[in-house]
């Protein structure tokens, strides 16, 4: 059933069996999976239907360094669906080493491993409408396509590792209809949690304080508690919590809050490969179920420890939008759309170069000389994109010149001193603000440089092209938009040892018997991986677990 | 185990699942089959003695009837030969020594209702005709139970098989021609798919089942795994390489049901009132097949398998018992 936290009796107490916070990638499928059972769950939410500007505003608060991460209600949704409601739907699962412990990336490590998840990952996949769970090129087409370059024979890197797009899906809007004929699922919108209350000892959660916008106010009681609200919310919630633990819950060792972690990104270097272009298989490649894909180079397990080189992959990508002199009219006209697409979608498109009448006459121009190619690409998108529910996810250009620059999408090292904080300023719930230092180490930096020589001599060995960067440029490059937007890893991270962690192995929170949180925010280390295929993985993996307690 | 011979008689036995019964008859060695259709045509299953009987006419059932211990109805048709035929069987049934009936109802029965259902579920007549029929011939097989005859009523989801004109070949074409694949939210809704093999061995099995004088029993038949129907779209699509699988928008699907699908059933009965026959009008989607689709139903078939013992097929064997001509089942179907 669906109901709205307005309409719930003032100052009553809800009891359910399992109380889940957040409707989101994670608390969405996790609810789901108790369709069909006898236990009562209820899915707070603190959203509606759609984006209303007062309930979002509840996500501001400010960053340490504006260059380097966007303002917090940027890039996180505060609704039904939450954040898959304008999510990219890139889906990847992380890699085996990126649950091991590595001695060259300090605390490095899960306590669990890949194949704790082999049985989840399948069936996130399928919550997040990715097809089957396939993620080699030889084994998810058919027929097997040809490779990424014709005579590359480096076995130090990989090119079949795949990325799966979901339509991009939005859960809230896909699994509603789930919501509304359910018996024992209740999603409660416009319910915000504000507060958990521990029982004294500080060992057991006694209940939710929960309040609407419109002034109304309840609370929630239920056996086991858990958090889904996102890398940052959440942490921010068991932060504020602070009437029995003095620190934020579980935060006996200064830990939640650290350690926060995004992704390193960025455009770098020309590769330029020999010969035809035939030789190049660089857009997207659809699979039988129909879902887009697209390939990756990626340093193997081995290699990476050999040389000691964090986790990372690269893409290829189309040369420099700003500069005119690509001469293509998609690029020039995605350069002038740039202005109207959203804040999120907009950022990578800009550049600090100034915009000036002169530089905006070139690329117009590009568009009136490459009038063919311009319609071609505005038609496709149109129908592959605009209209379409499954979304062709990101512009390709024709391949031309078989050249192209690396997107490089990198793991982050842990670091203590990038982190989230409460600031004394107040939400219109009266909930502290959060204020978000991240940064970065220079090791980050460093392990993209090692991997991208390595890449340009094994490029260079096969003589089939070349790859060249700058590399005392390449922190420029590669901070040039700060902290990728949108993931959010770390700061309530899980691990056997109640010291350095805040959750344990079955993301539930050290010394507190009955709260668990559902988020990246239990990751330990970032990977070179999207998060959320593995953020849903996670929630599903403790929806077994909770299935399995009595 | 009975060593007595008995013969059964199976109406409807020229038609989809009737075949398949008769089918695995033939293999039961107590068993002697006996085939009961309105067309004796060349599907007939070959060295299997068949009588002509139509399941309206009392004389003809009546006939067929005679020394016959147990009769399984799996006639289908429109809503008088569903209703008056299992009501005309049980009549004939009760004039001829009271046979074991076993009688092939539908998930329809439930109607628009959504959740788990199991065999206790109140029925619920709010889908349209179908369904009403289908209520009404279980009336009357409850009502022969209660004049002391012993009767099984099965109840199967969606009878798959290469020869399901409905949940098979339809579907197939439709997925072909682009019209059906991934619905989204559309196609939400639990397939409750079960293949024509198992509704067939849960008939064969029905027949050892003990039952005391007047007792009717009741069993729900979907398979344990059967998905979702985007799932079974997609997969099946797969497997028939009808690919790549189209995402199709509610829009879009709503607009072939609605605005195509309804003028081109409106043509067609009028070409029928007229005797033409109007089959090369393309095919839509029929509205009622949209919020199927979507419907949580989950028919619960625990009692078949502990009562019945009936092993079911798994999901991908289900699908490759489909597949027209080259089966070639990715591996990744899970
Ligand atoms: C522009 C953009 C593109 C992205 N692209 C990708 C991509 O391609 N691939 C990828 O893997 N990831 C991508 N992401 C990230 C992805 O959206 C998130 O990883 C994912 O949505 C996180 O899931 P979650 O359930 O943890 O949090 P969310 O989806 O954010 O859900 C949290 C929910 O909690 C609710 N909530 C918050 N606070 C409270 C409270 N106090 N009380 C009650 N409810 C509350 C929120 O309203 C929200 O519904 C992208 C994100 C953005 C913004």
């Amino acid at each position: 059933m669906i109901k709205s936290g307005n309409s719930i009796a003032h100052n009553i107490v809800i009891e359910t069996d399992i109380c889940i916070v957040g409707a989101g990638a994670a608390g969405i499928p996790m609810a789901l999976e108790f369709e069909q059972t006898i236990t009562k769950v209820l899915l707070l939410e603190s959203g509606d239907f759609k984006e209303e500007k007062e309930t979002q505003d509840l996500y501001s608060g400010s960053v340490s360094n504006k260059t380097m991460h966007s303002p917090p209600d940027k890039y996180r949704q505060r609704r039904f669906g939450g954040s898959t409601t304008i999510w990219g739907g890139r889906c990847v699962p992380f890699d085996p080493i990126d649950f091991e412990r590595r001695s060259y990336i300090p605390q490095s490590g899960w306590p669990i491993n890949v194949d704790d998840l082999a049985d989840f990952y399948p069936k996130a996949n399928s919550y997040l409408e990715a097809g089957y769970y396939c993620y080699d090129a030889r084994n998810a087409f058919n027929p097997v396509p040809k490779p990424m370059f014709e005579g590359f024979t480096s076995s130090a890197f990989s090119t079949d590792g795949i990325e799966r797009f979901s339509c991009p899906t939005d859960l809230g809007k896909r699994y509603r209809n789930r919501f509304a004929q359910s018996s024992n699922i209740d999603l409660l919108l416009n319910a915000n949690v504000i507060a958990i209350e521990l029982n004294n000892p500080g060992t057991e959660v006694d209940f939710l304080q929960v309040a609407t916008l419109n002034g109304n106010a309840f609370k929630v009681k239920a056996k086991s508690y858990i958090l889904a609200m996102g890398g940052i919310e959440t942490t921010r919630l068991m932060l504020v919590s602070n009437n029995i633990h003095k620190n934020g819950i579980g935060n006996h060792n200064d830990i939640l809050g650290r350690f926060y972690m995004c992704h390193i990104a960025g455009n770098v270097g020309r590769l330029k490969i020999n010969g035809t272009t035939s030789k190049v298989q660089h857009g997207y490649e659809i699979s039988p179920e129909g879902i887009y894909c697209r390939r990756r180079i990626q340093l193997t397990a081995e290699k990476q420890k050999e040389l000691g080189v964090s986790n990372m992959v690269a893409r290829l990508h189309f040369p420099k939008i700003t500069d005119p002199s690509h001469k293509s009219g998609i690029l020039s006209g995605l350069f002038m759309a740039k202005n109207f697409v959203s804040y999120e979608y907009g950022k990578r498109l800009k550049d600090d170069e100034e915009n000036t009448l002169k530089l905006k006459a070139k690329h117009f121009l590009n568009i009136l000389t490459d009038p063919f190619n311009t319609f071609k690409f505005l038609l496709h998108w149109l129908t592959k994109r605009t209209l379409a529910e499954r979304k062709f996810p990101s512009v390709i250009l024709p391949n031309e010149s078989n050249q192209f620059s690396l997107e490089v999408h990198a793991e982050q090292i842990p670091n203590k001193n990038s982190r989230i904080y409460l600031t004394s300023e107040k939400d219109a719930l009266n909930m502290p603000k959060i204020n978000v230092d991240w940064q970065y180490l220079t090791e980050d930096v460093e392990a993209v440089k090692k991997t991208l020589k390595f890449f340009s001599e094994e490029i260079a060995k096969d003589e089939i092209g070349n790859f060249e960067f700058d590399a005392d440029n390449l922190e420029t490059e590669l901070m040039r938009f700060g902290a990728y937007g949108g993931h959010h890893i770390g700061t309530t991270r899980m691990g056997d040892n109640p010291e350095t962690s805040i959750v344990n192995k079955d993301c539930r929170v050290h010394g507190v018997s009955n709260l668990y949180v559902a988020s990246s925010s239990v990751f330990p280390t970032s990977s070179q991986a999207n998060p959320t295929l593995t953020i849903t993985a996670i929630a599903l993996r403790l929806a077994a677990h909770m299935k399995t307690m009595k | 185990m009975k060593s007595k011979e008995i013969k059964v008689l199976v109406l409807g036995g020229n038609g989809f699942v009737g075949n398949e019964i008769v089918r695995q008859l033939m293999q039961m060695n107590h068993v002697t089959p006996l085939i009961g259709s309105r067309t004796l045509s060349d599907k007939i299953v070959q060295g299997v003695a068949a009588l002509k009987i139509d399941s309206t006419n009392l004389l003809e059932l009546k006939d067929g009837l005679k020394e016959v211990d147990a009769v399984i109805n799996c006639v289908t048709g429109d809503a008088t030969t569903i209703t008056q035929g299992a009501q005309l069987i049980c009549e004939a049934a009760t004039l001829s020594g009271m046979p074991k009936i076993i009688h092939l109802s539908s998930q329809s029965v439930y109607g628009a209702q959504t959740g788990v259902i199991s065999e206790n579920t109140p029925l619920r007549d709010d889908l349209g005709w179908y369904g009403h029929a289908k209520i009404a011939a279980e009336y009357a097989v409850e009502d022969y139970g209660k004049n002391g005859g012993t009767a099984i009523i099965l109840r199967p989801g969606c009878i798959s098989g290469k020869d399901s004109p409905l949940w098979t070949e339809r579907i197939i074409t439709w997925l072909k021609k682009g019209k059906l694949g991934d619905l989204g939210a559309s196609g939400d809704g639990w397939s409750n798919i079960v293949d024509v093999a198992d509704v067939a061995q849960a008939a064969t099995k029905a027949l050892n089942v003990s039952l005391r004088e007047g007792e009717v029993k009741i069993f729900n038949l979907s398979a344990p795994d059967s998905p979702r129907w985007n799932q079974y779209f997609v997969d099946l699509g797969v497997s028939i390489g009808a690919t790549p699988i189209k995402r199709i928008s509610n829009r879009a699907i709503k607009l072939d049901a609605y605005l195509l699908g309804i003028p081109i059933k409106i043509i067609e009965h009028i070409f029928k009132k007229v005797h033409i026959k109007a089959t090369w009008l393309p095919h839509g989607i029929p509205p009622s097949l949209l919020k199927l689709f979507r419907q949580e139903i989950k028919l619960d078939s625990t009692k078949a398998t502990t009562e019945l013992e009936l092993m079911w097929n798994p999901y991908h064997i289900m699908l490759q018992n489909q597949i027209p001509a080259s089966p070639e089942i990715p591996d990744k179907i899970s």
